[in-house]
């Protein structure tokens, strides 16, 4: 079943006095369930599709459907609200509040929609210890590793009982060791939950887990599941990186 | 609204250094209006003591149309020293001390040169009971019944006439009431810097029965000088002074006797908000600043924020908490440091100052300006806050996909 369903999607920005056109009628669908790759080049239009598709900015024409609603034009304060109750962001650079602690982070996107503290709590430490956090859940993130401080930020994607799971490059700050413990991880919380994962990434160990990759390519969508990057991340896997 | 709280004070303690320098600089605006003002209030309370207690008294009693001919010393509109007003006065609620007056003008002389003198004639017992402060600036002896021809220059005065105290005299002469010249020997006991420039020059005190003497006017007076028990209620008792004394006497406080008192405190009171305002505005654009920075620096968590779903105004009301963060610790560390630097100037007894127009040493004993604390607290706190509104405003305006791409 459909949970993004985007059609003859179109962005463009003024740069100066330049228009730039960073999309140029995509059409993808994602399906619940998947733990989707999209890979292209600097400059193809990815991040400005995963932004789309993560509500944080609007396409400037086309069709944006999210578990079967219409959701491309509305307002900032209504796609804060679709972002908070169904899109879970894992960042690149894991982006926590750093004067929160682990909970306080992991909580804070379901504290400021204003959840029950009680039932939260329970769920938070359940997530936190499925991510493998409990030990740490008093510390601050500069007290944490960078593999540590990408649970946090999985942990928070996740609390929120998203349906779609946005990650952007996240593994490009870890080293390989933690880099396959947290795709290990995405890939259990995608197998046992079901939650649906969208990766944008350069990284081949994604790939190589990636159920299918979508390659952008000059803002035009190439659909399918992509053999080559499969066979790239298959070579990085026994090269042993 | 809790957790936006507890985020925002943390948010500010995040950056020791600049929460420090911030809250300092709000902290220093409240402490340097509080402290001012407390010198204020302590300098004006140092003045109107000196004028209550040292010099004019709460109120003075004059035979009706003695004011308009002041400058004159009139001496024929006196009244008796002993019964009649004095009694009536002494009996009205509110008075604790009556001293009968004789002032009069007349010449100064040391055998070889003479100046021109305004004499107050005082039973000593009485002056310093209704103006305890009279003597707070003699150097010398004071008056003292017993000594019936000792006397109190002005200190310049007795500079000119090349006298000293303990160990001189002269003569002061007269015209007594009938038109005829006296003159009498005096001995001077002490001299007087009050820090009034024209006392300094002119006024010699006697007592009250040599000066009688001179002037040919046994038992009569030609003032009153009244203390009250409370100076918050002056002008009633003055009604009351009026009332018990009839249409023939005129009652004057001492806010009607030196009108330029209030004026000097106004005067003062009105540099002090312009240094304050100065204060404030300095400690605001600190704020704005800071608070500028805090959204600069924070362009990416505020992206997050954003990201995770909070909505613009709970942005702005994040920022603005931050701005009441920096306020509540601003102005309660300016009101506790203020607060503990006047109560322990004052319990050392104040600092020595000249009052405006004075050379004398007074101690000005700061006291809490009470008037000031709420519109003090109030400004800087409310400053704050609204130096915070642009920056808040200016955050929860952030595109979330450019600010997720800050650095």
């Amino acid at each position: 079943m459909a949970l993004v369903q985007l059609s003859g999607i179109k962005k463009s920005y003024q740069l100066g006095k330049t228009e730039v056109v960073a999309l140029k009628g995509v059409d993808l669908t994602i399906d619940k369930g998947e733990f989707t790759v999209v890979m292209g080049p600097s400059g193809s239009g990815k991040t400005t599709l995963l932004n789309i598709i993560g509500c944080l900015d609007r396409a400037s024409a086309g069709s944006y459907k999210l578990d079967g609603e219409e959701i491309g034009h509305r307002d900032f304060n209504d796609l804060a609200e679709v972002r908070n109750r169904k899109i879970g962001f894992i960042f690149q650079n894991f982006n926590l509040i750093p004067v929160l602690d682990v909970v306080e982070n992991i909580e804070f996107p379901c504290v400021i929609r204003g959840e029950d503290r009680k039932a939260l709590r329970a769920r938070t430490l359940k997530i936190a210890a499925e991510v493998g956090l409990t030990p740490y859940l008093k510390q601050k993130p500069d007290e944490l590793s960078g593999g540590q401080r990408q649970r946090v930020a999985i942990a928070r994607a996740l609390v929120t009982e998203p349906q779609l799971v946005l990650a952007d490059e996240p593994t490009a700050n870890l080293d390989s060791t933690t880099a396959d413990q947290i795709i290990d991880l995405m890939l259990k919380l995608n197998r046992e939950h079901g939650v649906t994962f969208l990766f944008s990434t350069h990284d081949p160990r994604v790939m190589e887990h990636a159920r299918r990759v979508v390659r952008i390519h000059d803002g035009v969508m190439e659909d399918g599941t992509d053999a080559a990057a499969h066979e790239a991340g298959r070579m990085h896997a026994a090269l042993g990186h | 609204m809790f957790t936006l709280i507890r985020l925002a004070f943390r948010n500010v303690l995040r950056n020791k250094g600049r929460a420090v320098f911030t809250t300092g600089a709000i902290g220093f605006g409240v402490m340097m209006t509080l402290l001012l003002g407390s010198f204020v209030v302590g300098l004006g309370n140092a003045m109107v003591d000196d004028i209550v207690e040292g010099k004019v008294g709460a109120l003075q009693v004059h035979r009706k149309g003695y004011d308009d001919v002041r400058e004159n010393q009139p001496l024929d509109l006196d009244f008796a020293e002993v019964g009649g007003a004095m009694d009536k006065v002494r009996k009205v609620p509110g008075v604790t001390a009556v001293s009968p007056r004789l002032v009069f003008s007349g010449l100064a002389a040391n055998g070889a040169q003479s100046t021109m003198i305004v004499v107050t004639g005082v039973v000593p017992e009485l002056e310093y009971k209704a103006l305890p402060r009279s003597n707070e600036f003699l150097l010398g002896k004071r008056l003292d019944s017993a000594v019936p021809n000792g006397a109190i220059f002005g200190t310049e005065l007795a500079d000119a006439l090349g006298l000293k105290a303990g160990s001189g005299g002269g003569t002061i002469q007269a015209a007594a009431k009938s038109g005829q010249q006296n003159a009498l020997d005096f001995e001077l006991r002490g001299t007087l810097n009050n820090g009034n420039a024209f006392e300094s020059k002119r006024s010699v005190t006697v007592p009250l029965k040599w000066a009688q003497n001179l002037l040919g006017m046994e038992g009569r007076v030609t003032e009153l000088a009244v203390a009250t028990r409370n100076r918050a209620d002056i002008a009633d008792v003055a009604d009351r002074v009026r009332a018990a004394l009839g249409p023939d006497y005129e009652v004057q406080t001492w806010k009607q006797l030196r009108p330029n008192v209030d004026d000097v405190v106004n005067f003062q009171r009105m540099v002090l908000g312009a240094i304050c305002s100065i204060f404030l505005v300095i400690a605001i654009i600190g704020v704005i600043n800071t608070m500028l920075m805090a959204v600069m620096e924070r362009t990416r968590e505020i992206g997050t924020m954003m990201a995770v779903g909070m909505r613009r105004g709970r942005i702005t009301e994040l920022f603005l908490w931050e701005a009441v963060a920096l306020a509540v610790l601003g102005t309660t560390s300016g009101l506790a440091i203020s607060l503990t630097i006047i109560l322990t100037i004052a319990s050392r007894g104040g600092v020595p100052a000249n009052a405006p127009g004075s050379t004398a040493v007074y101690h000005i004993v700061p006291a809490v300006p009470l008037d000031l604390l709420l519109p003090t607290l109030l400004a800087a706190g409310l400053g704050t806050i609204l130096a915070g509104v642009y920056p808040s405003w200016r955050a929860a305006r952030l595109n979330p996909v450019d600010a997720l791409r800050a650095t």
